[in-house]
């Protein structure tokens, strides 16, 4: 019984100091440091909060940047992947009609989170001729373009670590401060 | 693979085995109650020891330590369970979420107390910023905190002689706590941050994109809760998609700090271990052992992922971040299933066939290479026991474990350590092909459903927590089981353990002598990793070549499902 109440007083303890304290004090360090990226790196067009660099968004006009295929229609509510086995028919067959669209490297395959906000420069560079058909650009504002897409390229952290890729949204940002024929 | 992948191993993998030593000796000082470089929060163990009621110097025998840790995890599990299931009616809940059911809030906290964190629910949609913070979080340390002083008790055991003391288990809980993973997530927590974890408690942000569709961002303090999920061996995720989702493992420096944070501590307890027990090269051994174990793993996961695909071009992403590519999502694959971590960041369902298998091998071996922060360790010892006790019977000797005879009581209690887990992993799984209750949870056909039932139940029974996601686990049948396999896999493993140690402490201690098997050689490592290897193999053996095996024969030509 004097067990059981040490119990209870040591987990009521400890419950305040790891559930409550600690939790609260790294959110005003957090904030302190790092306010905007705590607050989830929130992107502003004027005075419009238009996104999260972080976060993907469904971009389906032909006029901007396409991200990853995604498994829940990019929800920020059930982020998720397919699940699917890399060995099952009904995916190949899948991966083969995005192929038919059109669709190069990662761009066949859904994200782990459904919200991946990064394409590879392979993917960007392969979408410029949409693009740039869709908004009617001429031969000059189609080499912009595709240095914008050049200049977007997040290199490796550190110089070794990761991937090369480039954020989906700021790039779309990017497009149509930059670049006439705005939708 | 390009000069660039191997790098990032190299250094990652160096970066642990160059401060595992270091951390191990400096854990050791915290245990003991030495003078260490935090010293200064002195005061506050005692106030928590003055508050709770706890006399410091005063030991435990190994009934009462095992019983004051039933007590604390039911406690645990009692807070937890009732947190869900009213959290409609508690604080900070902006987005108004209900309370979960009562299945699912049996399984989340039967898996949260135990060091599991298996995830049945999609955090974002589910849980209130309560519940993740004051239901979960602490869970998240403790139950750590919880497998670490069973390894102490261990560790005294072997120790002591003649005699009934392991230690307090409520000083122990307190130390790890305090000294340890406290200072380590608090540090981490802010580095995530600095990347672009999010810490806040706003209510979810609905805005216009530049499309003009409409867009919620989730919110929340995950940055807190993810730090202490890889640094404690968790992983449960604060979203659905844990460090998959952008806002969890936003870069890869975030990918970089949490690799490594899922093994630091079991990494660095065979050090601690060998501090204690008066035997640092046994520590070594030990950690040799794991280690090897690790990495041969880690370079047949990598050799099936780069294999190229039979009918797709180009390297697969299904399934992983454009930000980690191939090699990250297979290093993190292997060190979570190692670590019984169980987060993910890409989908272990959509790896190469031989990929997902070495994951789930990984958990069918006991969660012991580096395994879960204590747990991994104490597994470790009960392999250590039946090599010694094979050894002992090869050379018809009375078989010796640092000095501590090992007789018929110890050995039966490590077989029972080995069968629990086993025998509701096989069983669980044999059951759930059969009921159609449990099969119309699966969504892969062919081998793959078979693999997807097989690892959900070795995941809950070896207290891992990831998932071949495939799996519809939010049921009834699938909370229950799973539920009934977290709690055996734990406590089938825990009060074993703590047998053993209660017997181990009273025996006296023999000088080795020229017939004494030493477990401080290398030919030790090859004859614990050929136990543990045979061990899961007669075990697993038939069962795994029924999902993953065949799978990947069947994938390389071509054959699907």
């Amino acid at each position: 019984m004097k067990s059981l109440l040490t119990n209870l007083r040591v987990f009521l303890v400890l419950t305040l100091l790891t559930g409550v304290i600690y939790p609260l004090v790294v959110t005003a360090i957090g904030h302190l440091f790092f306010l905007e990226k705590a607050q989830g790196s929130l992107v502003r067009k004027g005075n419009e909060t238009v996104g999260s660099e972080l976060l993907a968004q469904g971009f389906s006009n032909p006029k901007y940047f396409w991200p990853r295929p995604s498994a829940n229609k990019y929800d920020g509510l059930s982020s998720g992947a397919t699940n699917q086995s890399i060995s099952s028919t009904e995916w190949i067959k899948t991966v083969k009609e995005r192929e038919a669209q059109g669709l190069v490297s990662e761009m066949r395959f859904a994200s782990a989170s459904g919200l991946d906000p990064d394409i590879s420069l392979e993917a960007a560079q392969a979408q410029i001729q949409r693009i740039s058909t869709a908004r009617e650009l001429n031969s000059n504002d189609k080499a912009r373009l595709e240095i914008l897409v050049h200049n977007s390229l997040q290199l490796r952290q550190a110089g070794i670590f990761g991937e090369e890729r480039i954020n989906v949204l700021k790039l779309n940002l990017a497009l149509d401060e930059a670049i006439k024929g705005t939708p | 693979m390009k000069s660039f992948d191997f790098i990032q191993i190299v250094l990652i993998l160096g970066f642990l085995v160059c401060v595992s030593p270091v951390l191990g000796g400096w854990i050791a000082k915290i245990v003991e109650g030495e003078k260490h470089l935090l010293s200064f929060l002195s005061p506050l163990e005692n106030f928590i020891y003055l508050i709770s009621g706890i006399r410091e110097k005063e030991e435990m025998n190994w009934k009462q330590y095992a019983l004051s840790i039933v007590g604390f995890s039911f406690l645990s599990f009692s807070a937890v369970f009732l947190i869900l299931v009213f959290q409609g009616s508690l604080p900070l809940n902006p987005q108004n979420l209900p309370g979960v059911s009562w299945h699912l809030a049996l399984n989340t906290a039967m898996s949260f107390m135990t060091n599991t964190n298996w995830q049945s629910y999609g955090g974002e949609s589910t849980l209130s910023y309560f519940s993740q913070m004051v239901a979960l979080t602490v869970q998240n340390f403790v139950s750590a905190a919880v497998g670490m002083t069973v390894l102490l008790a261990l560790a005294r055991s072997i120790r002591n002689k003649e005699s009934q003391n392991l230690g307090n288990f409520w000083v122990d809980l307190t130390r790890t706590t305090l000294y340890l993973l406290l200072p380590l997530s608090l540090v981490l927590a802010i580095l995530l941050v600095g990347q672009g974890v999010i810490q806040n408690f706003a209510p979810y942000l609905t805005l216009k994109t530049i499309e003009g569709a409409s867009q919620i961002l989730p919110m929340g303090p995950a940055a807190s809760q993810i730090a202490i999920k890889q640094l404690g061996t968790n992983g449960g995720g604060f979203f659905n998609a844990n460090s998959a989702h952008p806002f969890e493992n936003p870069t890869a420096f975030s990918n970089v700090l949490q690799l490594i944070s899922i093994l630091l501590i079991p990494a660095a307890l065979p050090f601690t271990f060998g501090k204690l027990i008066r035997s640092q090269k046994h520590g070594f051994i030990l950690f040799v052992t794991m280690l090897t174990l690790l990495v041969v793993g880690l370079g047949l996961s990598l050799f099936s992922e780069y294999l190229p695909h039979p009918s797709i071009s180009g390297t697969v992403m299904e399934g992983k971040e454009t930000r980690f590519g191939v090699t990250h999502s297979v290093l993190w694959s292997v060190f979570t299933t190692a670590a019984s971590n169980g987060s993910v960041n890409s989908m272990h369902s959509s790896l190469s066939p031989l990929s997902g298998g070495i994951a789930l091998l990984n958990m069918l071996l006991g969660e012991i290479i580096f395994g879960g922060v204590g747990a991994g360790l104490y597994g470790m010892v009960i392999f250590v026991i039946l090599t010694v006790f094979i050894a002992g019977l090869m050379v018809g000797r009375t078989p010796e474990y640092l000095g501590k005879k090992i007789e018929a009581q110890e050995v039966k209690m490590a077989i029972l350590a080995v069968l629990a887990p086993n025998f509701i992993i096989l069983a669980g799984t044999a059951l759930s092909v059969v009921l159609p209750i449990a099969l119309s949870s699966v969504s892969a056909k062919g081998p793959h459903g078979f693999t997807e039932i097989f690892y959900a139940v070795a995941s809950g029974a070896a207290n891992n927590g990831s998932a071949f996601a495939g799996l519809n686990a939010n049921t009834l049948y699938w909370n229950l089981l799973l539920a009934f396999a977290i709690c055996l896999g734990r406590f089938g493993v825990i009060f074993p353990v703590l047998a053993i140690a209660g017997n181990l402490a009273k025996k006296k201690i023999t000088p080795p002598s020229p017939g004494t098997f030493s477990t401080e050689t290398m030919i030790f490592v090859v004859l614990l990793i050929s136990v543990i290897l045979i061990v899961g193999a007669l075990t697993f053996f038939p069962a795994l070549s029924l999902g993953p095996i065949i799978e990947h024969f069947l994938w390389l030509e071509g054959k699907g499902f």
